[in-house]
């Protein structure tokens, strides 16, 4: 779900850190942002919506934020793992456009993280970009299909969405990514409306790409690795806002071996609850989805780590059970320190998965999502 | 009870006595010493308070800005930030635009607006300190046209709340806009200057009618920056953050060198004060030292007695002094900031926390110098035989062979200046300390050379006073121990009074001078912004009668790898280039105009130790390209650097036709009026023209002029208060110690008048010859001051003008200083009874 990286910051917060910089004084804690009610002019994802691609790969403005979300874990010849995330992020800062004489003049803003793990290396690497939408430094359109801030780019080779070219790089490392598509795309909640609270419009369009093929190059501190690997794509958008009580968010998105895949947000309380809009899909090998409400998960904390830039304190570490299935999963990250300490801080990083199903043994990779500790 | 603790109990109870006895003694000797760390202290307070006030305002303006990218013609296309941005890696750039503007409401002030990307922002200035709540919604900011932050002190002085809308001035017109927030500065939340006006850069741009940037701020390492220097973009050049802000820099180092200039003098002045307060309160009683070395008072005991007295005098004058100077540095402060408003943009630093060594230094300054001035004589009492310390003759022959001494201890100090000034071509820091010690060496030769003026003199003031008048030139003469510090003191404290006002005075003159010889045109028309005049301008203006000739100039600011540089372009008028070249040979103007290389101002050939002969490397419409520099001219209108060259030189290498500026040069036999009017219709009323006539610019540039010296006006007349009253109170506290002396005069037979006459006559001989060996030392200080300091400071030459008010001034105030001081003694020796003054000893 909802990693939405309250790009409201953006606005609210002011500025972007400089990457690898100085931290901002206002750096914060993402859901702090969220709860701030939503402005009533933006549109709204209030009912089921008639996916139209590729139309819907590009931006919809008129809703207040939305993001492309890539995650993958990969690895070299050698078997040298990587982790990589990029993520684009789209804040409008009006719900109409503008006119203005200026080039400049613009009305959404633009996010962009990349962050790189290194697990031999015990290296993770961590950065982020601000820009408006003008003078073509930003921006998305639908066919070709493209979503860029400046040099970092999602760019489709042709017609279709896939395959997709992912190009992103600081002066410490980068990838250069292509993706390809094995399974069907993923509508969570109902039908790709996935609600984040219970009032009405209080949800987002959300659908995935769960398994993506990838084969490219990571480059680390001048290094370059030839890499093959498993990707991930999550879009969303609306004009939602975190309830005032919800605390944060732990995030799952894991691919067994197997072809089965696991998605799962947990909406956590203050006082450490579980929201009952938390949510998730477990989809079998010939793309079927199965819905998993709060109900249907056990999720328990097996480790903490406790990050020495911010002193912030993460379960890195889970045991997520799914009764129904009689399937438990261990997921443990292939690096503790996979905190980004942007603009906004959350801990997002490559974790690989062990477990069972009636006897019979799981694995597999995936990333996970902590947010708001 | 033993009796070493009766002998120092005695000690002890000798000193109270003493000063219980005279409280004006007292009170004097703790108000010499603590004015003197008062002016020391609070002008270091003024000085570090408008250090940081600087500091301050040329963060908010920079940032951590490493690197500037500038167009070759002041401004830089949209489409090289994208570039940048977008192909080549990852850099930090930041776009910025910016300009002056006026408002509706003030219009007497002007402000800058600063066009930025918040998005960008962050890391480059303290911008970031918008958080919710506190007034300011970044949103805003970029998607209402017309958004600004404005400062908040401004918006109090306009009567505005946030949200108003308020009018700019820009090119003539009058724009709205509206104050979303204020201007916050995170790094230091409550005594940030209030700054420019913040806009968005779509703002901006809509503000002032334009589709380009000023410039791009980037932070680089140096291979970045080797890296974007390579790819040459077209129309940019890659400038240091010190080069492009080096005007702004300059400015703020001139007026803190000034600053600090004056502080050195303050602390001068402080040490000559306390010095003189402290070895007199000790000197005088060395009767008393006498006697109770004869009753058997160790000279360890006696030593510590008197410097434990020093201590404890020390510490209360130290305090006070402390708390004097804390008073005297918010006024300074105040004046300070407003002349930093005046010449830069509106700041308001109210309360800047000092550097908490100031005060230390205050500490250590009235201390040591209490205990080092008392300790001298002190060790003089302890090391003589009781005999000869009770004995004034003594002590009088001893003086005058140190005055002697000190009188060779000239010759080494005057020879460390000498060394000092010829090794610091380019050193600030060793002119100040070869100034420090010119002074020395004068203070030093003082005390022989007002022995030498006592004896000339004396003849002279025996015909005008009698024998009061012989009496005072020989007991001047006979009584150094107490006169020779106060003398000095004096003496560099009305130099420096002479020796600033003298600088000012020659400054002012070479100023007035310069622009005479520069302005030769009547009347000068400019065009604002991006646009120009053209060659049918001036063909216009030539038909107009009374119109003899005219000229035209092409300003431009080019940015090259030392800094940004001003260049002029000029098609002289009728009267010539109105340079005067301060290097290089006569034949420079005409080898000008054959186009055989450029001229460059004063501070430029001095920052960049540009010869006649150097090359100078400026960027033109053809890539870089090297002028030969044929000299140097006199140029105060800028400190940072200004290339003069024939319009057609420009023309040719820059491609550009543009002219920006117009002089116009009239008959002297024509009405102005008519044929101003008939000036103001050839460019007619839509373009942004401002007519300047000479007079209004000359005008205005000495108002300038003086406001920027107001506050070392004010620090100069400030340093002769405080050594006018400091010195009266030393002076008097001389002569009514001589209290016995006169009585001994008046048993013997002189008249009361007499009396006055001999005490008036004394103490106005102390003043005069201060007040005459300030006059070779003041003239040594400005001269010091123009061919040293200002050189190294600002690359400027200036001629040494003796102008006589400086130097009637400060003997004046020497004799009045002395002379007042004499009144009160001269009347309480008669008033008193001859019996009682004899007994009082």
């Amino acid at each position: 779900m909802s990693r939405s990286i309250c790009i409201l910051l953006i606005a609210l917060g002011g500025c972007a850190a400089p990457a690898d910089g100085p931290q901002p004084a206002q750096q914060g804690n993402a859901t702090r942002f969220l709860t701030e009610p939503s402005d009533h002019e933006y549109a709204r994802a209030l009912g089921s919506r008639a996916f139209r691609f590729p139309e819907d790969h590009a931006a919809h403005d008129e809703y207040r934020n939305e993001w492309w979300y890539f995650t993958g874990n990969l690895r070299d010849a050698g078997g040298r793992h990587f982790g990589f995330e990029l993520t684009f992020f789209r804040y409008a800062m009006s719900p109409e456009p503008v006119s203005r004489e200026s080039a400049w003049g613009a009305n959404q803003a633009w996010m962009a993280h990349l962050a790189i793990t290194d697990t031999d290396g015990r290296e993770f690497m961590a950065a982020e970009r601000f820009s408006r939408q003008a003078l073509g430094l930003a921006g998305s359109q639908a066919e070709p299909f493209r979503v860029w801030l400046e040099d970092w780019a999602a760019t489709g080779d042709g017609p279709g969405f896939l395959p997709l070219h992912l190009s992103a790089g600081t002066d410490r490392a980068g990838i250069e990514l292509t993706l390809s598509g094995t399974k069907p795309m993923v509508f969570h909640g109902d039908n790709g409306l996935d609600p984040k609270g219970p009032e009405p419009g209080n949800a987002s369009y959300y659908y995935s790409l769960t398994r993506l093929e990838a084969a490219g190059t990571v480059r680390v501190a001048d290094e370059e690795f030839a890499v093959n690997g498993t990707a991930w794509m999550d879009r969303e958008w609306g004009t939602s806002a975190l309830s005032p009580n919800l605390a944060g968010w732990d995030w799952f998105a894991l691919q067994l071996t197997d072809n089965r895949e696991v998605m799962y947000y947990r909406l956590r309380t203050d006082d450490g609850e579980t929201s009952p809009f938390s949510g998730g899909s477990l989809l079998l090998a010939d793309g079927t989805r199965i819905a998993l409400s709060p109900q249907d998960v056990i999720l328990t904390p097996l480790e903490y780590w406790t990050s020495d830039t911010s002193g912030a304190r993460y379960p890195i570490a889970w045991q997520l059970g799914l009764p129904g299935q009689e399937m438990t999963l261990q997921v443990r990250p292939y690096l503790q320190e996979q905190e980004l300490n942007l603009t906004v801080r959350y801990w997002e990083g490559a974790v690989s998965v062990t477990g069972s199903q009636r006897e019979t043994a799981i694995n597999g990779d995936g990333y996970v999502e902590l947010t708001g500790y | 009870m033993n009796g070493i603790q009766v002998r120092s109990g005695l000690l002890a109870r000798s000193g109270l006595r003493f000063y219980w006895r005279r409280p004006w003694q007292l009170c004097l000797a703790v108000s010499g010493i603590a004015l003197g760390v008062a002016v020391y202290v609070g002008v270091d307070l003024a000085n570090d308070s408008a250090r940081r006030a600087f500091q301050l305002t040329s963060d908010l303006v920079t940032g951590s800005t490493t690197h500037h990218l500038m167009g070759t013609r002041g401004e830089i296309a949209d489409s090289i930030y994208r570039t940048l941005r977008m192909e080549h890696g990852p850099v930090r750039a930041a776009p910025v635009i910016e300009a002056e503007v006026r408002l509706s409401r003030l219009p007497g002030r002007v402000l800058t607006l600063m066009g930025v990307d918040p998005l960008e922002e962050s890391g480059f200035r303290g911008f970031s300190g918008f958080v919710p709540g506190r007034g300011t919604d970044l949103t805003r900011l970029i998607v209402e046209p017309g958004a600004v932050l404005a400062p908040a002190p401004l918006l109090e002085e306009m009567g505005l709340e946030l949200g108003s809308e308020f009018g700019l001035l820009i090119g003539g017109e009058t724009r709205s806009v509206r104050a979303v927030g204020t201007v916050l500065v995170t790094s230091s939340a409550d005594e940030g200057p209030t700054a420019p006006l913040i806009a968005d850069i779509a703002t901006a741009q809509e503000l002032l009618g334009r589709a380009s940037l000023s410039r791009v701020d980037l932070i680089l390492d140096e291979a970045q920056a080797e890296r974007i220097r390579a790819l040459g973009l077209p129309n940019a050049t890659l400038v240091p953050a010190e080069g492009r802000n080096a005007a702004f820099d300059e400015l703020a180092r001139a007026f803190r060198i000034n600053l600090t200039a004056l502080s050195l003098l303050a602390l001068l002045v402080g040490v000559f004060l306390i010095y003189a307060t402290m070895s007199f309160a000790v000197v005088q009683r060395r009767v008393t030292f006498g006697v109770l070395r004869a009753i058997g008072v160790s000279r360890r005991q006696l030593l510590t007695g008197v410097m434990g007295e020093a201590l404890v005098l020390g510490t209360l004058a130290t305090t006070a002094g402390i708390l004097l100077g804390q008073q005297l540095a918010e006024g300074l402060v105040d004046l300070i900031l407003r002349t930093i408003g005046d010449l830069y943009f509106e700041s308001s630093v109210s309360a800047v926390t000092p550097s908490p060594t100031i005060y230390w230094r205050g500490i250590a300054l009235g201390l040591g110098m209490t205990l080092l001035a008392a300790a001298a004589p002190a060790l003089d009492a302890a090391r003589s035989t009781p005999n000869s310390a009770m004995s004034r003759a003594a002590l009088e022959r001893s003086t005058r062979r140190l005055a002697l001494r000190a009188t060779w201890l000239a010759l080494p100090a005057a020879a460390v200046a000498t060394i000092l000034l010829l090794m610091s071509s380019r050193s600030l820091v060793l002119a100040f300390a070869g100034l420090f010690f010119v002074i020395a060496t004068g203070a030093l030769l003082v005390p022989v050379a007002t022995r030498l003026l006592a004896r000339l003199a004396e003849p002279l003031v025996e015909w005008g006073f009698g024998i009061s008048g012989s009496l005072a030139a020989r007991g001047m003469a006979a009584s150094l121990s107490r006169t020779g510090v106060a003398t000095a003191a004096l003496s560099v404290a009305v130099a420096t009074v002479v020796g600033i006002g003298l600088m000012i005075g020659s400054f002012r003159i070479s100023v007035e001078e310069w622009l005479t010889g520069t302005l030769t045109a009547d009347v000068y028309v400019n065009i604002d912004g991006e646009q120009f005049f053209d060659d049918s301008h001036r063909d216009a203006l030539s038909a107009i009668p009374g119109v003899r000739g005219s000229s035209q100039t092409r300003f431009v600011r080019l940015p090259t790898a030392a800094g940004e540089v001003s260049l002029r372009a000029l098609d002289p008028g009728p009267d010539g280039w109105g340079v005067r070249m301060t290097a290089g040979s006569t034949e420079a103007v005409a080898r000008m105009e054959s186009a055989e290389g450029v001229l460059v101002s004063e501070p430029l050939a001095f920052h960049r130790q540009l010869q006649p002969g150097d090359d100078l490397i400026l960027p033109t419409a053809s890539g870089e390209q090297a002028f030969t520099v044929l000299g140097a001219f006199r140029d105060y209108s800028s400190n940072g650097g200004t290339v003069l060259m024939p319009l057609s030189v420009y023309r040719s290498h820059w491609a550009d036709d543009g002219i920006n500026g117009i002089g116009v040069y009239l008959d002297d036999e024509t009405d102005r009026e008519t044929v101003l009017g008939e000036i103001r219709r050839v460019f007619g009323a839509g373009t942004p023209v401002r007519f300047r006539s000479n007079d209004f610019i000359r005008e205005r540039s000495m108002s300038i002029f003086d406001r920027t010296f107001r506050i070392t006006e004010v620090l100069r007349i400030l340093a002769g208060v405080v050594a006018f009253l400091g010195l009266a109170s030393a002076v008097m506290s001389i002569e009514l110690e001589r209290g016995r002396e006169l009585a001994v005069l008046r048993a013997l037979g002189l008249r009361p008048r007499q009396v006055r006459a001999l005490t008036l006559a004394q103490t106005g001989l102390l003043g005069l010859a201060a007040g005459l060996f300030a006059i070779p030392l003041g003239i040594v200080m400005a001269a010091l001051l123009i061919q040293v300091i200002n050189v190294r400071s600002f690359g400027w030459s200036m001629d040494l003008e003796i102008a006589s008010q400086p130097l009637a001034l400060g003997v004046v105030l020497a004799l009045s200083a002395a002379v007042l001081a004499g009144i009160y003694p001269a009347v309480r020796a008669v008033r008193t009874g001859v019996a009682g003054q004899l007994r009082e000893e």
